[in-house]
């Protein structure tokens, strides 16, 4: 089976590769959580939330769960994204493809207008370097895990709050922070 | 202006990271006189098939990848085995 690349083509689904200014203060930004199913990724972006709106008073929530790992949100909850976050945060990247998804997902968001992160482990960062680099955003940042545990299968409560923890610092900067060009 | 096999090569060696944590890779399988880069996806160590990065992204990476390193590059055709 053959698939003929256009060397010229022009990236689907995205406007440009520009990045969105940063909203400063995040009081009352609409957040949009996009967990991609693995483990228990859905609670640990809710933790990191949960943390973020203790430190910037965050407005109302909604969590979109991908159909599958490696793929982007089903086309409504993409538009409920732009139409609805003003801020977005995914994740989590803790295996291949979820994790080069998740970084590619948190990038078209940002092409779209908003101010995205995403969320990934240590041990996948080859693959989320490959993505960003790939795509042309080589300094596109990121937040990473360092929990020895690779898979959030295993994670329990007391990890998935403290993981939520030490990443929400970097979460805020991310998304408040003007980035470098 | 052709593509030699080593540029080619180095544009499948950059491109690996994208699936090798998946247990899947990339093969440079061919550069015809005209510059065409021929590319093969392998999914021999694959335990979760739709883990992998799904064709559409898969095309468009190679494709912008291609772009960019090689704007001479008249093209790369992506040999993806799930594509029917």
């Amino acid at each position: 089976v053959l698939v003929t690349l256009d060397p010229t083509g022009v990236r689907r689904g995205a406007t440009t590769e520009r990045r969105p200014a940063r909203r400063r203060p995040l009081a009352g930004a609409r957040v949009g959580l996009v967990s991609n199913g693995l483990g228990r990724s859905a609670e640990l972006l809710t933790r990191v939330y949960e943390a973020l709106q203790k430190e910037a008073q965050l407005g109302a929530v909604f969590t979109v769960h991908k159909p599958h790992r490696s793929s982007p949100p089903a086309p409504e909850d993409w538009q409920r994204l732009l139409d609805e976050a003003d801020i977005v945060i995914a994740g989590f990247g803790g295996c291949g493809s979820c994790s080069t998804r998740t970084v590619r997902d948190a990038m078209e968001l940002e092409w779209e207008g908003i101010p995205s992160v995403a969320v990934v482990h240590q041990d996948m960062l080859p693959g989320v370097q490959a993505m960003t680099r790939l795509a042309g955003m080589p300094g596109y940042r990121y937040v990473v895990v360092d929990d020895s545990r690779t898979s959030i299968c295993d994670w329990d409560d007391g990890a998935i709050e403290s993981t939520a923890k030490s990443v929400v610092g970097e979460v805020l900067e991310l998304l408040t922070v003007e980035p470098a060009v | 202006m052709s593509v030699t096999w080593d540029e080619a090569a180095a544009l499948v060696e950059e491109m690996r990271p994208l699936v090798r944590a998946d247990g899947a890779d990339f093969k440079l399988a061919a550069v015809s006189d005209d510059g065409w880069i021929d590319i093969h996806l392998l999914l021999d160590g694959v335990s979760c098939l739709e883990c992998v990065l799904p064709p559409d992204l898969l095309s468009e990476m190679v494709s912008d990848s291609t772009r960019r390193s090689m704007p001479s590059c008249p093209g790369a055709r992506l040999h993806d085995p799930r594509v029917v």
